[in-house]
Parts: C-alpha cells; sequence; structure tokens
C-alpha cells in the first residue's frame, strides 16, 4: 500500500483543488485585500509613466503614474489636468507636453526642482477632471494646472467619460462631497455599488492589475505604446453648416448653463494649491468649406468667440490665473483630431507654459 | 514532535500540492479570461 505522502488520488485533488479556491474566493472579499491594487510594478522596483497606464481604475491609474512615487523634498510638482490632449494621445513620451516641461527640470526661485505629471485623461469634463484630482491631491501638488475648453462646459459632456463609469463609488462620493448639480441617469453608476469583491466579483479588476504590471514591464523596456493614436485624416475640416453648439443657438451663448460650477469644484478641490486655467489650443481651419462659420468639426465660431470672452471676463473678474492658448498652435501642427496635437504642436504649448509655470512657482 | 512531522508530512503531500497547483490555475484562469479593456481608447473616449 503505498504511503500517505505520496499517494494521489484524482478525485480527492479535484475536490481539495475546489474547497481551496472557494477559501480564497471568499477571503479575498476581506478588507485588507483592497490595498493589493496599490501594489505594482511602477514606481517601486520599474519607473512609473508620464501619465496613466491603459486602465481607467483610479487605483490603478494613480499605481501607474509616476505621481504615486515619494515626493523629494526639493521638489515642486506641478499636476497637469485635462482631456486626452493633455494625455498626449497619439504621441511618443518624448514628445508630450509633460516630458518637454518635465525634462528641463527647471528652478523655482528658492531653488526647487519643477517635476511635472500628467493627469490627462480621455474625455472634456470637469466632473472626470474632478474625479482624478480629488485622488490625485494626496500626491501634494504644487501648481494645478488645468486645462479647459468649451466643451468641458457643457452638462452633457461631464458624465459619459469612462473613467467615471469605472469608479462609480468614487464618482457618487465625488457628488455628495462637493455637492456637484449633476445628475446621473437611473442606474447608471448603480451596478458596481451591489458588486460583491470576492475574487470572482473582483476578477475583472484583477485582470487590469495583473495587465497593467505586465504593461509596466513592457514599458520600462522601452516600448511605447503610443495610446490613442487617431485614424489618418479624420477631421480636419470644419465640418456642415449647422450653427448650433450643444444645442444652442446664435446669436447668444447662455452664460449662465455654462458649467462654471463644476470648475470652480476643481479649485475647491485644489484647497490652497494655486490653480492655473488654460483654455487649450483648437484647430483652427481658415480655408474650406463653412470655415467662416465654423472654427473645426466641433466649434460655430459664434459660440468659441463668446465662451473666450466670458472666460478672460470671467477669470479677471475671479482672479484666476489664466491662460488663453486658443490660437497658439497652427493648423498643420494638429494631429488627425480636432484637438489632439502634433510633436511640433506640444513644443509651442511647452514654450508658453514655461514662463507661466515658473512665475507662478515663485509667489 | 511526532504529531508536528506527521502533520506537516501531510499538509505538503503530493496530493495536496497537487490541488494547490490547481486551484492556482483555476484562479488564474478566472482572472485572465475576465472581460476587461484595459487600454481607454479602446472605449472609444477622446
Amino acid at each position: 500500500m503505498p504511503d500517505g505522502k505520496n499517494s494521489v488520488r484524482p478525485f480527492a485533488v479535484l475536490i481539495k483543488a475546489l474547497a481551496l479556491f472557494l477559501v480564497f474566493n471568499f477571503t479575498f472579499a476581506l478588507p485588507i485585500f483592497r490595498g493589493i491594487y496599490r501594489l505594482s510594478l511602477y514606481n517601486t522596483i520599474l519607473p512609473g509613466r508620464y501619465g496613466f497606464g491603459g486602465a481607467a481604475d483610479l487605483d490603478l491609474m494613480m499605481a501607474a503614474n509616476m505621481l504615486s512615487a515619494p515626493k523629494e523634498v526639493d521638489e515642486f510638482r506641478v499636476f497637469l489636468v485635462g482631456d486626452s490632449s493633455v494625455a498626449g494621445a497619439g504621441l511618443d513620451t518624448r514628445d508630450k507636453v509633460v516630458y518637454l516641461l518635465d525634462a528641463l527640470h527647471l528652478q523655482t526661485c528658492d531653488g526647487k526642482t519643477i517635476r511635472v505629471y500628467s493627469l490627462g485623461s480621455p474625455f472634456k469634463s470637469f466632473v472626470k477632471d474632478l474625479l482624478i484630482l480629488d485622488r490625485a491631491m494626496e500626491y501634494r501638488p504644487d501648481l494645478i494646472v488645468e486645462f479647459v475648453t468649451l466643451e468641458a462646459f457643457t452638462t452633457s459632456r461631464q458624465l459619459p467619460p469612462t473613467v467615471i463609469q469605472q469608479n462609480p463609488q468614487h464618482a457618487l462620493a465625488l457628488i455628495d462631497k462637493y455637492h456637484l448639480d449633476v445628475q446621473p441617469p437611473e442606474g447608471y453608476l448603480f451596478p458596481e455599488l451591489t458588486q460583491n469583491h470576492t475574487l470572482i466579483g473582483e476578477r475583472s479588476k484583477l485582470s487590469a492589475w495583473l495587465s497593467e504590471n505586465l504593461d509596466a514591464v513592457r514599458w520600462a523596456s522601452g516600448f511605447d505604446d503610443r495610446s490613442g493614436e487617431d485614424e489618418e485624416g479624420a477631421v480636419k475640416n470644419p465640418g456642415d453648416d449647422d450653427l448650433t453648439f450643444n444645442g444652442w443657438t446664435p446669436p447668444v451663448l447662455p452664460e449662465n448653463e455654462l458649467r462654471f460650477d463644476l470648475m470652480r469644484a476643481l479649485f475647491t478641490a485644489a484647497g490652497d494649491i494655486p490653480v492655473l486655467v488654460v483654455n487649450e489650443p483648437i484647430l483652427i481651419l481658415a480655408a474650406g468649406r463653412n470655415s467662416d462659420i465654423r472654427y473645426d468639426v466641433n466649434y460655430p465660431r459664434w459660440a468659441y468667440d463668446q465662451y473666450r470672452r466670458i472666460m478672460i471676463e470671467k477669470s479677471a473678474a475671479e482672479g484666476w490665473p489664466y491662460l488663453d492658448l486658443w490660437d497658439a498652435v497652427p493648423a498643420e501642427y494638429f494631429g488627425n483630431s480636432s484637438f489632439h496635437r502634433q510633436p511640433q504642436g506640444e513644443r509651442i504649448v511647452a514654450d508658453q507654459l514655461i514662463p507661466v509655470i515658473q512665475t507662478l512657482s515663485c509667489p | 514532535m511526532d504529531w508536528m512531522k506527521k502533520f506537516l508530512g501531510w499538509l505538503f503531500s503530493r496530493e495536496n500540492l497537487m490541488a494547490l497547483a490547481l486551484c492556482l490555475i483555476l484562479i488564474l484562469l478566472v482572472i485572465v479570461t475576465a472581460d476587461y479593456k484595459t487600454a481607454w481608447f479602446l472605449y472609444g473616449d477622446f
């Protein structure tokens, strides 16, 4: 008769394996295991990214970003917040504005090194920016640069971003914390609230966590994924002759419907940290059908011109540091969308930001 | 400490180790077969 140590009963192996799986499955629901998502190869044994990785989960986003590395004593942190153009969609890392600024290692007047981090993620939405900034404040910024554009001020743009849908608990807490006047459609932010935290319930997030850590190895080995590259020649035309914007018709842009309340929530989240508001460059098409009434596929001229006037007046009245870069980038330096820039466009934006960041870093 | 030796012998028996290996394979399968788009640009957000 074989001894107990070396005999193997296939059916017993199966039963024991299933029992172990059940134990692991339910044990994983203990709160202590929520911290697993903060464990990352990024910023530990491998370098972090100049921005977020591919995941839309807040824990994983922060873990991949260089900003989650410990802050140096002589470091002055600048956070760039905004949409996919801030994330540098479609560009190699070395061409992105965040890299161009960070690589300069600018100095503040008291000798601190200015380090620049990107919190850019797809979609023009203040609620999405607020969700990310509110979480990122624990990484102690010294200056926040918020990139804005007219679309971000519309109510309809606020809740669709994937980052909001993937973090419903955080989003609902955010709406409550800042008393945001946004109404998620029935059930829109609900499903994950009932999700169990067992291993099976968390399998999607675990899959993303695993994938992010594999990406960390690819990133450290020099692979640059150029995420979000657009299709060739997508929208290099001003669009049709429709003069409406967001359902608004000329001649007057309804200022009271622009979501300045949501932008102010960003200032609230920033607390004592200064916030520079940058009106991001848009594609200005000077020729072509309908270019006399539209700047690009997004903006009729009447609406955008009034938005710029309102922004200048508001920032002056409320004392916001404001930089209007709307026409800073020539049309040929845009990528294949109306707001993603080519490397030359990124260089222009970086050059415009340098003196302003230096000024604001020396109060 | 004879009982300890026996217990460890049972705990690390080939059968138990095979059960653990099978369990870990199951866990890995559950994770890697989950549907999760890990790149935001796949969502169509811009």
